[in-house]
């Protein structure tokens, strides 16, 4: 039986998977000085609607780590929109108004510090907002 | 459908209406599975979870229930006893709310890079003249995500997010032929109509395969609101994303469609190996044993081992039972009827004459020669689980 060779290969590809594990559920970011109104509104909306899964540091564990990365893999604000409209929050998809939905969106790209300076996000703006880490 | 509808289809004249939905804000139970070890190495199944205090939703359907909205529902396998899983215990995997779609207002736009787009009503496609069944397998990407170890983000299915049934419809290929697809057509974009707006991009190749089908019944009976009602894809072998349920609209691209779930959802990424992301498409060869039950307690003497078997690559060519923890495997028989696209059966007599515990598991080969293995990579999102499904039992 080829076991014991699999399983040592196994062995080592979890230890790394939990490494890697550990380094997602450091926080994201620190917490940009200034922040708009609209980020202000998204803090709350966050808190209210998101940090339950995504952690009061947008660390995770339940739902999956709010860093840079996993944002910036939606390539602009829309696509990001889209997603998160359609499927946010978990236990009520959809259940947020269009501006709550924007004003979160602003809060995780500002903390991840992808939000340019001075930066509204409508339904006009989300689609030119390129997410780029 | 007349000759003189075929040859002039109804023009685009409107865009389509946004569908009401259907509202809830039950509760999603999340369970993450954990992973235990049996002596041989092999994964030990985990413990389902726990059932939510809401009701079943649908009668006698005795689903596990991950969430109500988005209602996300597994097969409990260990219930399975035919080829077909009856409609109210099918898995259900939405991503948002399911929406209700008013039939009588339902259109299926088809347009994009073709001669002639044009608009189906619910009875017009019903009445076209190609009508068939098929029957076929289909499996969440994530089904067995429960089995990862660390947990994978997502629901943490077992085993019961795959499930064969017969499905009527039309091949998608008749729609896409009478719209007149243009020379270097790449993708077909694949809209759905619920809130989340699923959106996937099919190969064109996959989407002119005669056995890929709209559909709107399931089991013989219309499509229920969960299962896409009143029209969906059905693409089979693929993972089930691509059968985007509530079909609203086909776009035929000269490029390749980079939407949200072709690029950042169901790919194969964070990989401890450093492997590319790659997109998850076709389902791999996977079996499991449903009876006996995991940590069930039998009589000593005779049982019969039972169990599924399906690949996404091609059909199944034999399925392998071990009661020994994979240190030794013996033939199972396979059961007609088989399908090409469908899951296969097997079962294995076994006579458990010694008690102890007992660690069973199955192995499947498909004919092109891919065989379940011992242990799968991690990868983020928790796709394409095969690894070889085991479990304990006692005979007492």
């Amino acid at each position: 039986m080829p076991y014991p060779h699999a399983m040592r290969a196994v062995a080592g590809a979890l230890a790394v998977a939990l490494a890697a594990g550990a380094a997602l559920a450091a926080p994201v970011v620190a917490r940009p000085a200034a922040q708009s109104a609209q980020v202000v509104q998204g803090e709350q909306v966050y808190a209210r609607a998101c940090a339950s899964c995504h952690g009061a540091n947008l660390e995770g564990p339940v739902g999956p780590p709010l860093d840079a990365a996993r944002l910036a893999a939606y390539g602009t604000a829309a696509r990001l929109y889209q997603y998160v409209h359609g499927t946010m929050p978990m236990d009520a998809p959809g259940s947020l108004s269009d501006q709550e939905y924007y004003d979160v969106i602003a809060y995780l790209l500002q903390r991840n510090e992808l939000l340019p300076p001075d930066t509204t996000l409508d339904a006009s703006s989300a689609p030119d907002l390129a997410i780029r880490r | 459908m007349s000759e003189e509808r075929k040859a002039h289809p109804n023009p685009l004249q409107r865009p389509l209406p946004r569908r009401r939905l259907l509202g809830g804000t039950v509760g999603a139970a999340v369970g993450l599975g954990l992973l235990g070890h049996a002596p041989s190495g092999l994964a030990v199944a985990p413990a389902p979870p726990a059932q939510p205090e809401a009701p079943p939703r649908k009668p006698g359907s005795t689903n596990i229930v991950h969430s109500t909205n988005p209602p996300l529902e597994e097969t409990r396998v260990e219930e399975l006893v035919g080829l077909l899983v009856p409609t109210a215990n099918f898995f259900i995997r939405n991503h948002g709310a399911t929406p209700q779609i008013d039939v009588a207002t339902w259109r299926l736009r088809i347009e994009g890079h073709v001669e002639r787009p044009y608009e189906l009503s619910y009875d017009e496609l019903r009445s076209l003249p190609e009508q068939r069944s098929l029957i076929a397998f289909l499996e969440c990407a994530g089904n067995g995500r429960g089995r990862f170890d660390p947990p994978a983000e997502g629901t943490p299915w077992i085993m019961g997010a795959a499930g064969t049934a017969e499905w009527t419809g039309v091949p998608l290929r008749v729609l896409l032929e009478r719209a007149g697809v243009q020379p270097g057509a790449v993708d077909l974009v694949c809209e759905g109509g619920d809130p989340a707006q699923v959106t996937r991009g099919l190969p064109m190749a996959v989407a002119m395969d005669p056995n890929t089908m709209v559909v709107w019944a399931m089991n013989g009976a219309p499509l229920l609101p969960d299962h896409g009602y009143p029209v969906r894809l059905l693409v089979p072998r693929w993972i089930g994303v691509a059968s985007i349920k509530w079909l609203q609209r086909l776009e035929v691209l000269d490029h390749p469609f980079d939407g949200i779930y072709n690029t950042v959802r169901y790919v194969l990424e964070g990989r401890p190996s450093g492997a590319p992301t790659e997109p998850a498409t076709v389902q791999p060869v996977k079996s499991y044993i449903n009876q006996p039950a995991p940590n069930s307690t039998l009589s000593r003497g005779q049982h019969l081992i039972t169990g599924y078997a399906w690949s996404g690559h091609a059909p199944i060519a034999r399925v392998e039972v071990s009661t020994d923890g994979g240190q030794s495997w013996q033939e199972a028989r396979l059961l007609e009827p088989r399908f090409p696209l469908a899951w296969v059966r097997f079962d294995f007599p076994w006579d458990a004459q010694a008690p102890g515990s007992y660690t069973l598991a199955s192995r499947a080969t498909d004919e092109a020669g891919n065989v379940q293995p011992p242990t799968v990579e991690w990868n983020r999102q928790g796709y394409y689980m095969n690894a070889i499904y085991s479990f304990s039992v006692t005979v007492a």
